[in-house]
């Protein structure tokens, strides 16, 4: 299948994107498949019979991301941090309150609606919940087919094929087509989402905290699935997920998310080896280790997470920090990148 | 000519079992309901069937040493249209079984296919009838002239259709052989009176609860999905459609339309046009819960457009608390239906009539007692089905 722009195979002759507004600090690399920019999704909290908007839900409150084709993206953050709210922003699946998404140069959040409807052959997502996210009135391959049908890709015999050979791609065996959702266990129903988003042939997929739910053996087997899919098919990823370990095991690089902003971006290897953000530090102590009879500094954040309708001043991490001193409530960090790695981008007043 | 390709996992050897299929079992737990839904197949049957059941035309009429079939020729062309549902109703499964396999090839529904091939048939039927039959009325004829025919088969109870042509010298009469159930008070055989009471019950039902529940899933999935404005709108219509009591709305219409408009249309329309309201919020209450389902989401995602995401992904999914809700309102068509008879706004042979009648002669207790009882047992069966579906549909059944 050619795509109507650049296919898969050439990842490098993607256009550069055109035109962007206030060019960022490092230029954009060549294989840039999205550039997410200032991103914020805030949802009004209204009162009353009136319905009188009392506030907002920042739930993403201004990210900026970049990824390239065939990499993946970690996205690490605790629950209610705004990872989802942030993924789904930008496959726009949420409206956004500012800020921009490019994907392959093309602006989604301007695209008009047919546009947009043949973007979403490109851009997929896995959901965290294998039992929710799958039709229970429609066959395995009524599930997988849809997508291919909807967009005249394939019809008759040749959709059938499709869809035996997306089942086999993920390992369940074709036979499975004219079975329901809720005759699956879990594994197999992520495996059916798997091959649902990959029905269109994507370059890019939100994995949507895709092994949080499942049972921790086949927690393994799905994320050596989605290796396996990137590695074959070139696919980008958006890994979103609460566990460092499990993101940093599958990303080139992570971008650690507090009360809906970056406070850490780095490449996984370098955050693991050298977490600076005390948040991130929080985190990585939080891995249960291999040998837990070795002493180690445990570092807890203290008290809970504060409401993202009424953030803390300055540094949002301040209220909970072990490090914090006069200056974090008073001024918002900055995120910018360490003097020592151009790659590590940091937002904490102790480090710039 | 195995469609179905070998099977490696012992799981897959085993029929799969839908959503339906499933429900169904659960049904088939349920004497009440199994009984219920018998009662209601039967009644419909008997309804349908009336003419043969009880009447004055014969089903086969010999004289001279000619053989006629006359009751085909008295039924009317609704009759024969009902008689046509019926039959491809019962052959839908069947089909829909035949379909099956090669619907499971393409990864598709057999029901759609199904449904137009009974569409197209029930049209031609339709059509064959309007230009090829000849009808003819002339009631009392074969009931006078018995005498003359070599041999006649009559319905189970042969009496006169016409309550003004009534054999008078049969009225007020208790049960017996030739009246199970006894005549009224013009003679009228009471069973056949039931019969076409029966009719006029099952077509204000199902007519008004069908277009009801159609209007009510249209605009209730609609204003749930998109929200907004359209929702706020429609929830406000709603309001005020529910603030207007039916009984009344029903007494002013019939007062008001002309005579050429059969009064048990209005009463059909007007049920249809306020009976939409609950359906309406169920439907909307069920799309507020779906559309934040991550299959909805999925379907978003994979540039599903909104229509075949409402007709393929919500609605299925939101109609069981509607089938629960159509069940009942059959129920209560059928009690207003009596209502309206009872207090003669309604001038169709009906049970409310019939009740009517016998409560001014409290001594023919056989005329209110039959309506009464069938009346009840209509409104129970309907009530008892919709119990057991509400529970059949339980969300902690395994889906």
């Amino acid at each position: 299948m050619t795509a109507p722009d650049a296919p898969d195979s050439a990842p490098r002759a993607a256009p550069p994107p055109a035109g962007a507004p206030s060019a960022p600090a490092a230029a954009p690399p060549a294989d840039l498949l999205l550039d997410v920019r200032d991103l914020r999704t805030h949802f009004p909290v209204r009162r009353g019979i009136l319905g009188r908007t009392v506030g907002y839900v920042r739930a993403v409150d201004g990210i900026s991301l970049r990824l390239r084709r065939g990499r993946t993206l970690g996205l690490v953050g605790e629950s209610g941090c705004g990872k989802t709210t942030a993924g789904r922003t930008i496959l726009r699946l949420i409206p956004a309150t500012a800020g921009a998404v490019r994907f392959e140069g093309r602006d989604v959040f301007a695209l008009p609606p047919a546009d947009l409807r043949r973007l979403r052959r490109h851009m997929q997502i896995i959901f965290q919940d294998p039992y929710g996210s799958l039709n229970p009135r429609m066959t395995v391959g009524g599930i997988i087919g849809e997508p291919l049908k909807v967009h005249r890709l394939a019809r008759g015999r040749d959709l059938e094929d499709r869809v035996a050979r997306l089942l086999e791609h993920v390992g369940l065996s074709p036979a499975y087509r004219n079975r329901y959702p809720h005759e699956f266990s879990g594994g197999q129903r992520q495996r059916i989402g798997i091959a649902r988003a990959l029905a269109l042939e994507p370059k890019f997929i939100v994995c949507d905290e895709p092994i949080s739910a499942l049972d921790v053996s086949i927690q393994a087997q799905i994320l050596n699935l989605l290796d396996r899919l990137q590695d074959e098919l070139g696919l980008a990823y958006l890994f979103i997920a609460h566990d460092l370990a499990v993101v940093s095991h599958i990303s080139d690089d992570v971008a650690v998310m507090y009360l809906g902003r970056i406070v850490e971006q780095a490449p996984a290897d370098r955050l693991y080896a050298g977490p600076l953000h005390p948040y991130t530090k929080c985190l990585m102590s939080a891995i249960p280790r291999s040998r837990p009879d070795r002493p180690r500094d445990r570092i807890v954040p203290r008290g809970e997470v504060p409401s993202a309708l009424n953030p803390p001043p300055g540094c949002p991490f301040h209220p909970r920090c072990p490090w914090a001193f006069d200056r974090c409530p008073a001024e918002v960090p900055l995120l910018l990148p360490m003097p020592s790695a151009s790659d590590h981008l940091v937002s904490c007043h102790l480090c710039h | 000519m195995s469609s179905v390709p070998p099977t490696a996992d012992a799981a897959l050897t085993a029929k799969p079992r839908t959503y339906g299929a499933i429900v169904w079992g659960q049904l088939k737990k349920r004497p009440s309901a199994m009984i219920s839904l018998g009662v209601i197949l039967a009644l419909a049957l008997a309804a349908l069937m009336a003419p043969f059941i009880a009447g004055e035309v014969p089903v086969r009429w010999v004289q001279d040493g000619k053989a006629s079939w006359p009751i085909f020729r008295y039924l009317s062309n609704g009759e024969y249209a009902a008689f046509a549902a019926f039959v491809l109703g019962l052959a839908l499964p069947l089909s829909v079984r035949l379909l099956r396999p090669r619907a499971e090839r393409t990864g598709g529904s057999p029901w759609g296919r199904a449904l137009l091939i009974h569409g197209a048939a029930w049209l031609l039927l339709a059509g064959a009838l309007v230009a090829l039959r000849e009808p003819e009325r002339r009631y009392g004829f074969f009931l006078e002239r018995r005498s003359e025919a070599d041999a006649a088969w009559f319905p189970l109870i042969a009496t006169a259709r016409q309550p003004g042509y009534a054999e008078l010298a049969e009225r007020d009469r208790p049960p017996s052989r030739r009246h199970p159930l006894g005549t009224d008070r013009l003679g009228a055989d009471l069973v056949m009176r039931l019969l076409y009471g029966a009719r006029t019950a099952m077509a204000i039902g199902f007519v008004a609860v069908g277009i009801g529940s159609a209007i009510g899933v249209a605009l209730g999935s609609v204003s749930g999905y998109f929200g907004g404005r359209i929702d706020l709108a429609l929830m406000r219509l709603v309001e005020v459609v529910m603030f207007i009591p039916q009984l009344i709305l029903i007494i002013m219409i019939l007062a008001v339309i002309p005579s050429s408009v059969p009064p048990l249309w209005a009463v059909v329309g007007v049920l249809a046009v306020t009976n939409w309201t609950g359906f309406y919020r169920l439907m909307r209450a069920e799309l507020l819960r779906i559309r934040g389902e991550d299959y909805v989401t999925a379907a978003r995602a994979l540039g599903i457009p909104s229509w075949r995401l409402l007709l393929r992904h919500a609605i299925p999914n939101g109609l069981a608390p509607i089938l629960v809700g159509a069940t009942f309102g059959i129920a209560g068509a059928v009690f207003l239906e009596a209502t309206l008879a009872f207090l003669s706004l309604v001038s169709t042979p009906s049970w409310g009539e019939l009740l009517n009648d016998g409560r001014q002669h409290a001594e023919t207790w056989w005329v209110w007692g039959a309506a009464g009882a069938a009346i009840f047992i209509t409104v129970l069966v309907y009530n008892l089905l919709g119990e057991a579906i509400r529970d059949a549909i339980d969300p902690r059944l395994k889906i």
